[in-house]
């Protein structure tokens, strides 16, 4: 620790300032809009207490589905994400030529807009579209399927979308913490006769836990706020199979109900933040 | 001395003055104008005419195309956050007042073009006593499409009544012939079979419209809405939609090629929707199709927009006499009619067209013995396409009974009404 401060505490005024000002403030603003029954048809906005909240759970309403959608979104797409990430991360910790150029393409789709990809994906997924095509010509006929028109397999379909395109951030997550990894540790284990499992249960993986925590977390709070995926691939359909927190947040605010939308904002906004920080406890290293 | 300066700086005030009128009122070429529109909206001759305007005025005209499903979401975020829309497209009377016209719809009572409007156009481009749509599109509504060849080898008739519309359903089923097409893929398609019953209910119960004006109006309460709804979903039960994954992943656009291959029977759609199918498919002999009223429930008029969706100008805009400019120069008679000539539109809202009736608009009025009237989304506010498309589409796949579909409708009208106490 620095004994001697070399800047001032003030010196952080001006980007807490900033933060405070464009970010802290509308979230209160917010929270506050979601007590009320702002909406587009009234200029009067009047107090309505935890209304707005009640209707996100209220059965008859569509809010719970895309609440549970939001959840298994999220997960699945995590565990998919994670998994074929380290996979990929572990391939290409080796050398090998065209190393960086094989890194470039699995990273690339996660450069590209998500309203690109969802137009792409919905021509090659359409019931004749390149999979099911390709999948008859070597004679799976018997599998294709509108793959996100049909309500069991929509949202795997954006799930599988979504793996697609962001494994490559996690993969890269992971070569990082791959490369701090002393290469010291692995020839000790080698000489001791640890076999290739060994090796990643008592090397890699507690050393890759950093890595773990960042991505999971990072995961967690994509999948929760998703939206671009979903509103691009399916709207949210066949009918509500595929709606989301954040499709019904742009839906109500559509339709001027603007508490409403500031209601299921908020309830995301502590959803994100109360599971984030439980992953971080379960997850995040202790430091000794 | 004195008085010399005093009179040149009197003149230099009167000088400012005029010159800051004259930047006020003179056209600022270079400029342009956004114009929001779903993606269908805007034809090549709008975009032909754009470029006319254009080239006389130096004002450059720019078409944001948004996909259909949302277009309403998104135009109403643009306006509430000030996001430079200054044309956007709204259904006509009554079908505004999702976009807060008060707020936004710019009067344009006093443009000399209003005059030109025919009596039917100048009804619908009105809100609230005021003018404050620029339209160029035909009274026009929803009705069933057929192909005419296909009728003609099941040896049968356009339907008058909801068994005879059963009846030809399944005589195509037999021939192997998917009954209907319906664009699933397109939700607000779903909302138009019921939009073909507001001036027919309208008309049978005498003050529908005046009811579903008011936030306490609900289409539950009329039984007919429910029986529409229960024929509705009898027509996917029996199958005549073709396989669910199938009908879903439908779009829109692939109207003209799914009813010109001949694989479908008919198809819910408006008339100049049909006008395109021949033209894109000459050889399908469309143009000699029949387009009759939907007879579900007992429906027997045919209920119509008016003059279509129209343009409104943005209140909040600064680009008012530029957007004036615009309208002006759509209204001048030559492009009046030749906008009329290249959409193949039935009718148009001004006056002194030279019009030329298609077959299909023969056949819809004989099969509604010429009673017709304006439908919902003229006459009362929040029949919004993507919540009631929504809300049939999840009754179809079986995800809400047709009871539960209006109940659903009732409630996003209620959210939008701010009815929510």
């Amino acid at each position: 620790m620095y004994k001697k401060r070399i800047y001032r505490s003030w010196f952080t005024m001006p980007a807490f300032i900033l933060y405070f000002v464009l970010f802290i403030i509308p979230v209160i603003f917010g929270i506050g809009y979601s007590l009320t029954n702002w909406n587009a048809m009234s200029s009067e906005i009047k107090f309505v207490g935890l209304r707005n909240y009640l209707e996100i759970f209220n059965p008859d309403n569509a809010y719970l589905l895309a609440i549970k959608n939001t959840l298994t979104f999220t997960i699945c797409a995590s565990v998919g994400k994670i998994a074929i990430g380290l996979a990929l991360a572990l391939f290409f910790n080796r050398k090998f030529r065209t190393q960086n150029l094989m890194r470039g393409v699995y990273f690339m789709p996660f450069a590209i807009s998500s309203l690109i990809i969802g137009m792409i994906f919905t021509s090659i997924l359409d019931p004749d579209g390149i999979l099911n095509t390709g999948l008859r010509a070597i004679g799976l006929d018997a599998i294709t399927k509108s793959w996100l028109t049909n309500r069991s397999t929509a949202l795997g379909g954006v799930i599988a979308v979504e793996i697609w395109k962001s494994v490559g951030l996690n993969m890269v997550i992971f070569l990082a913490g791959l490369q701090m990894i002393d290469k010291e540790y692995y020839e000790a284990a080698q000489l001791d006769g640890a076999n290739a499992i060994a090796q990643f249960r008592y090397i890699t993986w507690p050393f890759l836990r950093p890595s773990i925590t960042t991505n999971v977390i990072l995961n967690i709070i994509h999948g929760l706020k998703v939206f671009d995926i979903v509103m691009s691939l399916t709207n949210g359909g066949p009918g509500n199979t595929t709606q989301v927190i954040s499709t019904f947040v742009f839906k109500t605010y559509g339709m001027g109900a603007y508490g409403l939308s500031n209601a299921l904002s908020t309830f995301i906004f502590i959803l994100t933040m109360l599971i984030a920080l439980a992953a971080l406890k379960l997850i995040a290293p202790k430091e000794a | 001395m004195k008085r010399l300066l005093a009179v040149l700086l009197c003149l230099s005030m009167l000088l400012t003055a005029a010159a800051a009128l004259a930047e006020e009122t003179e056209l600022r070429a270079g400029s342009t104008l956004v114009v929001c529109a779903s993606q269908d909206w805007i034809k090549d001759y709008n975009r032909k005419l754009a470029e006319d305007f254009t080239a006389e005025t130096g004002i450059n005209i720019d078409f944001q195309l948004i996909p259909n499903d949302q277009y309403g979401n998104v135009v109403k975020a643009k306006l509430a956050s000030g996001d430079g829309v200054d044309i956007f497209f709204s259904n006509p009377g009554l079908g505004l007042a999702e976009y807060s016209p008060e707020k936004y719809a710019y009067d344009l009572s006093d443009q000399p073009w209003i005059s030109e409007y025919t009596d039917w156009a100048l009804e619908s481009a009105t809100y609230d006593g005021n003018v404050v749509f620029f339209t160029t599109g035909s009274l026009d509504g929803y009705g069933i499409l057929y192909n005419a060849d296909l009728l003609e080898q099941i040896g049968m008739e356009p339907a008058t009544t909801y068994e005879e519309l059963l009846e030809i359903c399944d005589a195509l089923m037999e021939l192997g012939v998917t009954p209907i097409f319906e664009p699933g893929a397109d939700i607000w398609h779903a909302c138009v079979w019921l939009l073909e019953t507001g001036d027919w209910l309208n008309r049978k119960y005498g003050d529908m419209y005046e009811t579903l004006c008011d936030p306490s109006g609900k289409f539950e309460d009329y039984p007919e809405v429910i029986t529409f709804s229960e024929q509705m979903m009898e027509l996917v039960e029996r199958g005549y939609f073709g396989e669910e994954e199938d009908w879903l992943s439908q779009k829109w656009n692939d109207r003209a090629e799914a009813m010109a291959s001949g694989e479908f029977g008919m198809m819910v759609c408006h008339m100049s929707a049909a006008a395109e199918i021949w033209e894109q498919y000459p050889e399908s002999g469309a143009e000699d199709w029949p387009l009759t009223i939907i007879p579900l429930a007992g429906n027997s008029t045919f209920s119509n927009s008016g003059g279509s969706m129209g343009m409104v100008l943005n209140k909040e805009s600064d680009m008012i006499p530029e957007a004036l400019a615009y309208f002006e120069f759509l209204a001048r008679p030559e492009n009046v009619q030749y906008i009329y000539d290249e959409s193949n539109m039935p009718l148009i809202t001004f006056k002194n067209v030279e019009l030329d009736l298609p077959y299909q608009y023969e056949t819809l009025m004989e099969s509604c013995n010429n009673v017709l009237g304006p439908d919902y989304t003229t006459r009362i506010p929040f029949y919004t396409a993507d919540a009631i498309g929504r809300a049939y589409i999840e009754m179809w796949i079986g995800d809400k009974t047709p009871l539960e579909a209006v109940q659903q409708i009732d409630k996003d009208r209620a959210i939008m009404f701010g009815a929510v106490e």
